[in-house]
């Protein structure tokens, strides 16, 4: 069983935790998540598909036999995903996801408490979504050529729906980049690039890169332009104008910038309208796109590489 | 005659050490209550300022006070990092219990202590705090009655030890 399984399986109660450990013997292939829904199935999702757990332990594609997840089990991983402590996820919890020690992203939902029509809380959990976080390191060195010209970063924004590895490609390109002599600052909004423990990170994301965690990218941007001096800021998921508008500073300070977005084409990032500034010189120059790998037994981060200009 | 006079010191003496060393207990509770005043200040300011989630939180405050204090909220945050499951309040007491020899505190202020645990972890920040504020006023409280205690009952229990040593002696003689 891999380090990262074992990551995810320290925070199930015990019951749960050697059901899981014997099911992913059974599994060949990467798991990518594990899903728990109050009085239904525990599934272990691969790309291949899905898999019910049995009470036995073995898995099968048939939920007949599978272990039925109660509401003691859900309490309790929450409780454990808050490291007794909701006060100190409480933007996370708002947020509809905790990152757990490893980068792991467990989203949850639930009955929302609304005021204001802003969401302070989410109570009476029903279902938890833990997503396994996979470090493939390599898998952009496929890339280097298009990201990396004549010593310096093109800034490059990769898109992909979810599930696709964006996010593992971006860990894999700051370690990359870090590691050829250039100076990169990661913005780790959810934890989940770099999953710093204790100051450490867990990932390797190169010797020359610093790591803003937790911050807004609005915020964590210019802070790290005057403060760390990066040639190149990596960070996940540009949704808002305020991402956009952090990311023109970088483009105004020369400061090269590998960003993500979820995009299922070319053209519809392309024709969005939050990015219709952002392409051009000195602006993003190249689009990797990814595609979703069905090949459950494969490391590979399959996409294609677009020049904005062309 | 030298030899009662002798036995006579020893009594007097023995019976005086004795009032010491009980006096010491008053000394050894407003100690212990100290300290679990500086681990609580500091547990609020792990969670004011630093965000900490409350095991980190613990073994930080445990770090800064000393005694059995020391001892309780350090133990408390192991039982937290290695249970998965295990509530708050069920580590505090557990902390608590596993050091109950070597805390001096009444009833009273350890069940001060238990009940901060309860709600300790389940709230926004703004209401941990205002938890841990209430019981670090408590316990502020409670060092007060101590420091009372130990200005009225020391030097009582250590003349007491002296007198009741030359009552024996003088009931001997």
């Amino acid at each position: 069983m891999n380090g990262r399984i074992k990551e995810v399986l320290n925070i199930m109660p015990e019951n749960l935790r050697c059901l899981l450990g014997s099911a992913v013997r059974n599994i060949s292939g990467n798991i990518e998540e594990i899903r728990l829904r109050i009085n239904r199935p525990l599934i272990i999702g691969t790309a291949a598909g899905n898999f019910a757990v049995l009470s036995s332990g073995n898995v099968s594609p048939a939920i007949g036999g599978a272990y039925i997840v109660n509401e003691t089990d859900i309490r309790r991983i929450f409780c454990t995903l808050c490291e007794n402590s909701v006060y100190a996820h409480s933007e996370e919890i708002k947020q509809g996801y905790i990152t757990i020690r490893g980068g792991h992203r467990a989203g949850f939902s639930g009955k929302a408490v609304v005021t204001g029509g802003r969401i302070e809380n989410i109570r009476d959990i029903n279902s938890i979504n833990i997503r396994v976080a996979s470090e493939r390191i390599g898998t952009a060195s496929e890339y280097a050529k298009d990201i990396i010209v004549n010593d310096c970063v093109v800034n490059t924004l990769v898109v992909s729906p979810p599930g696709c590895g964006k996010t593992t490609l971006l860990r894999d390109m700051a370690r990359l980049i870090s590691n050829s002599g250039i100076k990169v600052a990661v913005v780790d909004e959810r934890g989940e690039i770099a999953a710093i423990y204790r100051g450490m990170p867990q990932n390797n994301i190169g010797m020359q890169t610093d790591v803003m965690e937790d911050a807004p990218k609005g915020r964590a941007i210019p802070m790290l332009l005057r403060s760390m001096s990066p040639q190149v800021i990596i960070c996940d998921e540009i949704a808002t104008e305020e991402d956009i508008a952090a990311i023109e500073k970088s483009f105004g300070a020369g400061v090269g910038v590998i960003a993500s977005a979820h995009a299922g084409s070319f053209e519809e990032i392309k024709n969005r309208k939050i990015f219709k500034n952002v392409w051009g010189k000195g602006k993003f120059e190249k689009v990797i796109v990814l595609k979703r790998n069905n090949d459950s037994l494969s490391k590979m981060i399959t996409g294609e590489v677009y020049e904005v200009d062309k | 005659m030298i030899f009662r006079i002798f036995c006579s010191a020893v009594i007097i003496i023995g019976f005086g050490y004795g009032g010491f060393v009980y006096s010491e207990r008053f000394g050894s509770r407003l100690k212990q209550l100290t300290e679990f005043y500086d681990g609580l200040s500091q547990l609020e300011f792990n969670v004011r300022y630093m965000n900490y989630p409350v095991s980190e939180a613990m073994e930080q405050a445990g770090s800064v006070c000393g005694g059995a204090a020391k001892k309780v909220f350090t133990a408390a945050a192991e039982f937290i990092a290695e249970n998965c499951g295990i509530t708050v309040e069920a580590a505090f007491c557990k902390a608590m219990d596993k050091n109950r020899a070597e805390l001096n505190i009444s009833d009273e202020e350890a069940e001060i202590l238990r009940s901060f645990s309860k709600t300790l972890g389940s709230g926004d920040r703004a209401a941990e705090i205002s938890n841990i504020e209430t019981a670090k006023l408590r316990i502020f409280a409670a060092r007060e009655d101590a420091k009372d205690d130990v200005r009225k009952k020391v030097k009582m229990c250590r003349g007491m030890g002296f007198l009741l040593g030359l009552f024996l002696v003088i009931l001997l003689i």
